[in-house]
């Protein structure tokens, strides 16, 4: 059934007020999942305030430090860290993680034993942090759980991860919180065990970009991290997260306009960025489309072979294009081979079902014309 | 070693890979008006211009009579070789440096005399005069949002996603 938005009778602080009481109520421990942005600054304050009135001392915070951090970020999350009514666990794991140029893509490790040794780390391991030897691990291979199976260990009872999540960051997000109408806010982690009783908590799920600075800034008067205020002068996007996966790699030179140094280690670590740096502006990524689109089933080998470059990628891929090539039997409209070489080259594939092309996207005005035009059959076996 | 040619004796080579917007130019004219020509044209023995088109084209336009110019005895491909080397190699300017840098110069100038000498609209200069985002986003005279749940409907109803103030590609 489709959803809409109740609005209610109170602002959006308000209700988040609520929700962090509510889950503070029915929950054995609270952490506040932090990742150096506004938003989780937001919540940090809102889980201070409720602390505060509770005396319940210091408030939880886990810190996943995905190494690819920008220097303002990590600047910002060293001094949370050490205020005393923070008690914060800093997690340097090995997980791997996608670095995308011009369409090809690899798999690194993230906090590589191997690119420790030679000297490539885009940042020193943090002091003090907790790492794969901690679980009796090592840094050479990815962790075998998801993570949040490693940041829960030690935690007692029902735990609850309150996240910096909102809705119109994105439309995932949104049908994230709109597809429950109960506790909508409280989702269990994707591919977590059912057995592990870890909940993430989304309590500023309604609030805009402008609430959230209000909050922190105005009503708190907290430092946000000085990242946003270089994006402003900058029209920069204000995300702060991995900048080389498929979608933030085509904003690369958002993080030269606004903190040149850390692409220089970015690029002293993965050289290869430079040339998504130099030439995306100007990369035709269509006409490579269209070019392995011509030669259909072969095509798709071939543009897997060419941009696929680390094993497991190729491996991710495959079972994609295997899985899309049975959808397209059904429906070959829904299913147009450029589609599935856009999302192979542009969209995130690994762990999820191809799906039809959706409304405002080329693919689908494409197939609209070639239905409403039956007679062009040029056309339409084109698109099949 | 420079010398000071006449500008009518120096060429615009047909290899050239650079473009000046007119706003970068009118910038440069600004400056040359104030310090004149302060770093050398490169140019090939044969007066083909390496480095140095927008300088040399602000000093024709100008009308000045001589520019220093830096001749390099060298072959077409070592000059666009250098060509390529220079521009791609130049720096770029980093917004909250420069942000950091219009307050500085604050105290000693005036805000318009920055504008002029810098080519700035009061927009731009405004924005990197304050320095961060609450002033441009008027997070003062914001008010909260009204908070939601999700509801069943028979229809669904257009959410808006926040983009980032530039257009993604």
């Amino acid at each position: 059934m489709p959803r809409k938005r109740l609005f209610l009778d109170t602002s959006v602080v308000a209700a988040a007020r609520e929700r962090i009481k509510h889950v503070y109520d029915i929950f054995d421990t609270v952490c506040v999942q932090f990742s150096g942005g506004k938003d989780s600054s937001a919540v940090l304050l809102l889980a201070k305030e409720l602390h505060e009135e509770r005396n319940l001392g210091p408030v939880k915070v886990i810190f996943r430090d995905e190494e690819m951090v920008s220097p303002a970020v990590v600047r910002y999350l060293e001094w949370i860290k050490d205020l005393d009514w923070v008690d914060m666990e800093w997690y340097a794991l090995p997980y791997g993680q996608e670095v995308w140029v011009l369409g090809r893509r690899e798999y690194v490790l993230l906090w590589s034993k191997q690119r420790q040794e030679e000297g490539r780390l885009v940042r020193e391991m943090p002091e003090g942090a907790i790492t794969a030897q901690h679980f009796g691990l090592d840094n050479s291979k990815v962790m075998p759980q998801p993570v949040d199976y490693y940041t829960m260990q030690g935690k007692n009872g029902r735990v609850a991860f309150l996240t910096g999540i909102r809705a119109n960051e994105s439309m995932i997000r949104y049908r994230s919180v709109v597809q429950k109408l109960h506790e909508n806010y409280i989702n269990r982690p994707y591919r977590l065990s059912k057995a592990i009783p870890l909940r993430l908590i989304k309590p500023i799920y309604d609030w805009t970009t402008d609430d959230v600075f209000k909050y922190v800034s105005e009503d708190n008067d907290f430092p946000y991290c000085e990242y946003y205020d270089y994006a402003a002068i900058s029209g920069a996007n204000t995300r702060v997260g991995i900048p080389l996966h498929s979608v933030a790699a085509r904003r690369l030179n958002d993080v030269v306009t606004t903190e040149p140094e850390f692409y220089d280690d970015l690029y002293a670590a993965f050289p290869q960025i430079d040339a998504q740096r130099r030439l995306w502006g100007d990369f035709d990524i269509e006409s490579l489309i269209s070019s392995y689109s011509r030669d259909r089933w072969d095509g798709v080998r071939r543009c897997i072979d060419d941009n696929m470059l680390s094993p497991g990628k190729h491996k991710d891929a495959m079972k994609f294009a295997a899985e899309f090539r049975k959808k397209r039997k059904h429906d070959p409209y829904g299913y147009p081979l450029d589609h599935l070489m856009r999302t192979l080259l542009l969209n995130e594939f690994r762990h999820t079902a191809p799906s039809p092309v959706g409304p405002k996207t080329k693919a689908h005005r494409m197939r609209m014309a070639a239905i409403a035009d039956a007679d062009d059959l040029d056309k339409i076996d084109d698109l099949l | 070693m420079s010398e000071l040619l006449k500008p009518q004796n120096l060429k615009v080579p047909d290899w050239r890979t650079t473009y000046t917007l007119k706003a970068d130019y009118l910038g440069l004219m600004q400056s040359i008006k104030t310090y004149g020509i302060l770093y050398p044209i490169v140019s090939m023995d044969d007066g083909t211009i390496i480095d140095g088109y927008a300088r040399w084209a602000v000093a024709h336009d100008m009308g000045l009579k001589e520019v220093p110019v830096t001749r390099l005895q060298c072959g077409l491909g070592e000059a666009i070789l250098l060509h390529v080397q220079i521009n791609r190699c130049r720096g770029q300017v980093v917004p909250h440096r420069l942000s950091r840098a219009i307050r500085t110069l604050l105290k000693v100038m005036e805000d318009r005399d920055i504008m002029n000498a810098l080519n700035m609209s009061e927009d731009e200069f405004d924005i990197l005069e304050d320095g961060s985002l609450l002033k441009k986003r008027k997070i003062k005279q914001h008010n909260y949002n009204q908070a939601w749940i999700p509801i069943e409907s028979s229809s669904t109803e257009d959410f808006r996603i926040e983009r980032p103030p530039t257009p993604d590609k």
